[in-house]
């Protein structure tokens, strides 16, 4: 007999069966298996994500595959998340137009993925880094609305900083 | 006049086409309820038969929603659309629950044909109202509500269609419907909704449909945050320039202003800018905890004097680490002064070191002249865990910053806050100039006196470089006196030697884990009968030994790692570089005019004997060359033939008289079939050696990264002290 699968739903009604171990990669997904089903999964188990569309589940699921083997190091070792630098598959999986990028971190939110989480806020935070103001706009599509009154007054309040 | 008759007659311009008159009637009502006070406007709602605080928002007149909304109607017909449009805003921000000003807003946007704004604020207020009306069953004029849902679906299946037509992959409804009802209604209430009606004037971008999509408008705060957190402080600053809607974002993240680093060379204005900033941005945290505050120097003196005042006198901050080093003035006693001062003035109220007292766990700062008082620093917070003193040769003359007769008064108060129970590292980095070394007194003395008359001492730290220790030897402090301590740094101090230490050290306790001692004189001999017959329990579970520029005979440092490795082979670092009484053996023309080598050279395979366990080896600026090399490989094969149980993984070869050959030799790489041992970094810094061979080192796997800079000074980086002044 197969194993039992999850099955995700997005939010578009598609179904996606992945196996158990595939599925707990999302610490939700996780609690909400072991919570109704406390003595293991025994049949097919059909869970709704209605955060999250088809195309974008497809991609996270792609992760979870992925990554079914890694173990990422502990929620508690603050520091050595943040210096550390972004898994080369990630990097290559994650290289994706802006909003599926952002969809991708909003649903590794919402479904609990930490490590996916982590990747994609450090890759906006790559776009970010090194950045003038007028290259962030125009990287992000931002029209400047201060006035230059404004602006000044802002380069003022900042002008006690390390620039480093 | 009162307002609603007022509005009767500005109503009546509108209805007559006189929208300028219109205008200034509602200009002057706003002005007029602008001055209302609060409490008068709470009377008021409850005399409309509203609650006298809106559930959501702040308290408004009763009438603002009409008047407000009314008057971008005005400015809309007089052409206005930009003022329109700030009222409608406005209008959201003042009322969040009401439809009016989304209504009014959505209908500018698509006057000004901005579709995906329109889209936006449609949305917003779709979820505000429906997340508001499942929260606080509310109820809202039912005709506005569907008006603003069917507009709202309307646009949503315009803008699906088109975008299913040019793009795969784009913001549908039901994705975004979904991702704003995952986050709790708290969070798009209030502040966060909040920051969007500062958007006004921003006009959404001709290519909206494109892939360029603001990561301020997708995420929610706490993402922000996560993103954030992956960069310096400098940036985040940076980012205040991009938009409103960054400044306001950002500046709502009180965790993204807690590691503060002062720019040098700074004038009061400029630090007053920044304290100015970071308390606006702690103001609604619920800690103010800033957990680091560096500041190195200031352009001027007084300044410098000033802002360290102003620091002391924060009673809305809380530090947790403060890194203040200044080479004018004496950080130490002005801080000192100031608490005293507090103290004396306050008569030892419970707020007097405020920002310090309950939160302050580590201080670094620099002090210059005197230092008498500097042990009443232990009384700056209960929770301190760490103290880092920097004597400081001072360039200017001294002026005492503080008044020398306030302290008797108080000594007796002080005397009783100052604890060491929390405790835990402790440095002490004296002067590098040689003559007023020479002559200071220390500081330590006290602070260790103090230390280690209290049982509880909890020190596991002791760092001491560039001391004049000779008064330390006399005194009647000695380590053994620190039950705790894992982790000693000694460097470049006169009047104590690693025998001094050794010999000391021969109480029970917890056992070192870390001893870096570098000697400065070299006119002690430390030979084996040093350590004949005595036990060292507290050094025999030694991790790293660190005896740079030791005095060491090498008979004195078998006896040594005999001594540390005792109990359980601990010993996995190893460091005798620059030692001038160790060398290995080397080519007989180069002994011949060498003048050391007097006790025997070392040998690799004995010091592995002894240290079976030791991972790290550094061997820098000691003697070494190609013949070493090759018979290093001899001693590591006769060690063990396979190298299997070797464990070195990392050797420090720098400023050895290698050249390409030698490195060849060291992992015998001519014999293609003999097994050799492999290491995972070498360095080699200082030696010429050809790029070449360094890559034939790596693409053959000898070692997995070779570091080679031919131009590193020597001495400069190994050393704690030479990093300050």
């Amino acid at each position: 007999m197969s194993q039992p699968k999850v099955i995700i739903v997005s939010s578009d009604d598609e179904k996606f069966p992945v196996e158990l171990k595939v599925a707990e990669k999302s610490i939700l997904i996780k609690n909400m298996v072991n919570d109704l089903n406390p003595d293991g999964l025994e049949e097919d188990f059909e869970l709704p994500t209605p955060n999250v569309k088809s195309t974008v589940l497809a991609k996270v699921l792609e992760w979870c595959e992925h990554h079914k083997d890694s173990i990422f190091p502990d929620d508690d070792e603050e520091d050595a998340k943040k210096s550390a630098p972004v898994d080369e598959w990630d990097k290559n999986f994650l290289q994706v137009d802006q909003e599926m990028l952002y969809e991708i971190i909003l649903a590794a939110n919402y479904l609990n993925i930490r490590p996916l989480l982590d990747s994609g806020c450090k890759i906006v935070a790559e776009m970010i880094r090194g950045k003038s103001p007028e290259e962030l706009r125009r990287t992000f599509n931002i029209v400047n609305d201060f006035s230059p009154e404004e602006e000044a007054a802002i380069r003022r309040e900042n002008e006690w900083a390390e620039d480093r | 006049m009162s307002v609603d008759q007022s509005l009767n007659i500005a109503i009546d311009c509108f209805k007559r086409k006189k929208y300028a008159e219109a205008l200034e009637i509602y200009n002057s009502i706003v002005r007029k309820i602008q001055k209302i006070p609060s409490e008068e406007l709470q009377t008021m709602r409850v005399k409309n038969g509203l609650t006298p605080t809106p559930i959501i928002g702040p308290i408004v007149h009763p009438k603002i929603g009409s008047i407000l909304d009314q008057r971008a109607a005005t400015y809309e017909k007089l052409n206005n659309p930009q003022r329109a449009l700030r009222d409608g805003e406005n209008l959201i921000k003042l009322e969040p629950i009401s439809c009016k000003g989304y209504l009014r807003v959505a209908k500018l946007h698509t006057i000004m044909g901005n579709e995906l704004e329109t889209y936006k604020v449609l949305q917003r207020g779709v979820y505000t109202i429906e997340s508001a009306i499942k929260k606080f069953r509310i109820t809202v004029p039912e005709k506005l509500f569907e008006s603003l849902k069917s507009k709202y679906a309307e646009l949503n299946t315009k803008l699906k269609k088109r975008r299913n037509v040019t793009q795969p992959v784009g913001i549908t409804p039901g994705h975004v419907q979904a991702r704003v009802s995952q986050s709790s209604l708290d969070d798009l209430m209030g502040i966060k909704r909040a920051k969007r009606n500062d958007s006004v004037s921003r006009t959404p971008s001709l290519n909206a449909a494109t892939a360029s999509l603001d990561p301020f408008d997708y995420f929610p705060l706490e993402l922000v945050c996560l993103i954030f957190m992956h960069l310096p402080f400098s940036t985040v600053l940076r980012c205040h320039l991009v938009s409103r809607n960054w400044y306001k974002s950002l500046t709502s993240i009180p965790s993204l202003y807690t590691n503060i680093a002062f720019r040098n060379r700074l004038d009061k204005v400029e630090f007053q800018n920044g304290i100015k900033l970071i308390k606006k941005v702690h103001q609604n945290s619920s800690n103010k905890l800033i957990k680091s505050l560096k500041l190195s120097k200031s352009y001027r003196q007084e300044y410098f004097c000033d802002i360290i005042k102003f620091l002391a006198f924060q009673s809305n901050l809380k530090f947790e680490n403060l890194d203040i080093v200044n080479s004018s003035v004496s950080v130490g006693e002005l801080l000192l002064s100031l608490i005293f001062s507090k103290v004396n003035t306050s008569n030892v109220s419970p707020n007097g070191l405020q920002p310090f007292e309950t939160s302050l766990k580590s201080l670094k700062l620099g002090v210059t002249s005197e230092i008498k008082h500097i042990p009443y620093l232990l009384g700056i917070s209960d929770k301190l865990e760490e103290l880092e003193i920097i004597q400081l040769s001072s360039h200017e003359s001294n002026k005492t910053v503080y008044n020398q007769q306030q302290y008797p008064s108080i000594k007796q108060t002080f005397k009783d806050r100052m604890n060491a129970d929390n405790l835990k590292r402790l440095s002490f980095i004296g002067y590098t100039d040689e003559d007023l070394k020479q002559n200071s007194t220390s500081v330590m003395i006290p602070i260790l006196n103090f230390i280690s008359n209290k049982a509880s001492a909890s020190l596991k730290s002791l760092t001491i470089v560039s001391q004049n220790l000779v008064r330390f030897n006399s005194s009647n402090v000695s380590f053994n006196q620190f039950p705790c301590l894992e982790e000693v740094y000694f460097e470049d101090n006169s009047g104590y030697s690693l025998s001094d230490f050794i010999l000391g050290f021969t109480s029970t306790g917890s056992g070192l884990k870390k001893l870096v001692f570098r000697e400065k004189e070299l006119n002690t001999e430390f030979d084996v009968s040093t350590l004949r017959n005595l036990e060292f329990p507290r050094l025999s579970n030694l991790q790293l030994l660190d005896v740079y520029s030791c005095n060491l005979t090498r008979d004195g440092l078998y006896k040594l790692l005999q001594v540390v490795n005792k109990e359980s082979n601990q010993l996995t670092s190893l460091n005798i570089g620059n030692s001038r009484k160790l060398s290995f053996q080397i080519d007989t023309f180069q002994r011949r005019i060498s003048q050391s080598n007097p006790s025997g050279h070392l040998s690799i395979s004995k010091i592995l004997k002894l240290s079976p366990n030791l991972t790290h080896l550094y061997l820098n600026e000691i003697e070494f060359d190609n013949f070493s090399a090759k018979m290093f490989y001899h001693e590591l094969q006769e060690y063990d033939s396979n190298f299997e149980n070797i464990k070195l993984k990392f050797i420090d070869l720098s400023f050895a008289r290698l050249d390409g050959i030698g490195l060849m030799s060291l992992f015998c790489v001519s014999s293609k079939h003999e097994p050799t041992f492999k290491l995972d970094e070498l360095v080699l810094h200082g030696i010429d050696i050809k790029s070449q061979t360094i890559q034939l080192l790596m693409d053959k796997g000898y070692a997995l990264s070779v570091l080679n800079d031919f131009h590193k000074v020597k001495w400069k980086e190994f050393g704690i002290n030479s990093l300050i002044q």
